[in-house]
């Protein structure tokens, strides 16, 4: 790869992560929060692409059959705080 | 040693929600960042497009290339004083370079993405980082047991030391998936190796001290900088160790 192709493909790829950080900065994810209202519909939050990493790393979400998120423990979101991963 | 630390104690700040892209287990409750890894099997299991790890991932790659590899990541550090072991030592042939994306493709992506973020077949569940970094810790506490799991967990750990103290970096050059991510940065990351002042000696000093046994002169005699191959660590041991032609230099 000469210095030209390769300072275009760095220059490529550095936009693409800029973007990639700014749509995820903006992105929210709608998680079941557990409960429901007076008719029996279950309530949802939305939560930021933020949350759901740190979600992410104990394990607090669980995908359903109808791929919606919902929270492992019942009751709702946990907090994050200092949690371990079952994985 | 100081990444060890630093990524893992209860007195920092709690940033889950950025990720390092070295080896260190977030599962760790004292972890202060998360694990690019464990966040794409969820993500893969979720079936949920990564932005914000991938952006992150691809940002500090195209900065520094595989620069954590040699410098930040306390995986790798373990293996560097494993590997001063005196113990008869040996070359991993070239060809099992190519396995760390494979685990890439399949234990993180492909196996999550098809049975789940929860599934037993995805990295974490055999990840030796978080055998060292949770699963020992957690045994030792008494918050977790003996399982089938966790002996799996622990004899991949076991058989990842053994090639660590007889081949330098194995891990890394093996089964690292964020490795194998990294890799095809280096070939356009804006962080380089640059050759001392002064042309090849062909001294192989360079070749000698390579971690990876990367061969780096190879890239040296042609002007390449040395980091611009898929396994090199950019530990800089090259550059340090590198000898300039005698008669290049001024009397």
């Amino acid at each position: 790869m000469n210095n030209t192709a390769r300072k275009i493909l760095a220059a490529a790829s550095l936009l693409l992560a800029i973007a990639l950080l700014l749509l995820g900065a903006r992105k929210g994810h709608e998680v079941d929060t557990g409960e429901t209202d007076e008719f029996g519909q279950k309530l949802t939050t939305e939560i930021s692409e933020r949350e759901l990493v740190i979600q992410t790393t104990f394990g607090g979400l669980v995908k359903e059959d109808d791929g919606r998120l919902r929270p492992r423990k019942e009751g709702g979101l946990e907090k994050a705080g200092k949690q371990a991963c079952p994985t | 040693m100081f990444s060890l630390l630093l990524l893992n104690s209860s007195w920092g700040p709690q940033a889950k929600w950025l990720c390092s892209p070295v080896m260190q287990c977030h599962a760790c409750p004292l972890s202060w960042f998360a694990c690019p890894i464990g966040v794409f099997v969820h993500y893969a299991g979720y079936h949920i497009f990564p932005f914000l790890v991938l952006g992150t991932v691809l940002l500090l790659g195209i900065l520094f290339g595989r620069l954590l590899c040699g410098w930040v990541c306390p995986f790798g550090f373990l293996q560097d004083m494993l590997h001063k072991i005196p113990s008869p030592k040996i070359k991993l042939p070239k060809w099992t370079n190519h396995f760390k994306y494979l685990f890439l493709l399949v234990f993180v992506f492909a196996l999550p993405w098809f049975f789940g973020a929860e599934t037993w077949y995805s990295f974490c569940r055999i990840c030796p980082t978080a055998a060292v970094e949770s699963t020992i810790p957690a045994l030792i506490g008494g918050s977790s047991s003996f399982s089938t799991a966790t002996w799996v967990k622990l004899s991949i750990l076991a058989v990842v030391v053994g090639l660590a103290i007889v081949s330098s970096r194995s891990f890394c050059r093996v089964m690292c998936p964020i490795g194998a991510l990294l890799a095809p940065l280096n070939y356009i990351s804006y962080w380089v190796v640059k050759r001392p002042a002064g042309k090849c000696s062909a001294c192989r000093n360079c070749v000698e001290q390579c971690p990876t046994d990367d061969k780096p002169m190879k890239r040296i005699v042609k002007g390449i900088p040395a980091n611009r191959s898929l396994d090199c660590v950019v530990c800089h041991d090259c550059q340090q160790n590198c000898k300039p032609r005698v008669e290049d230099q001024t009397v």
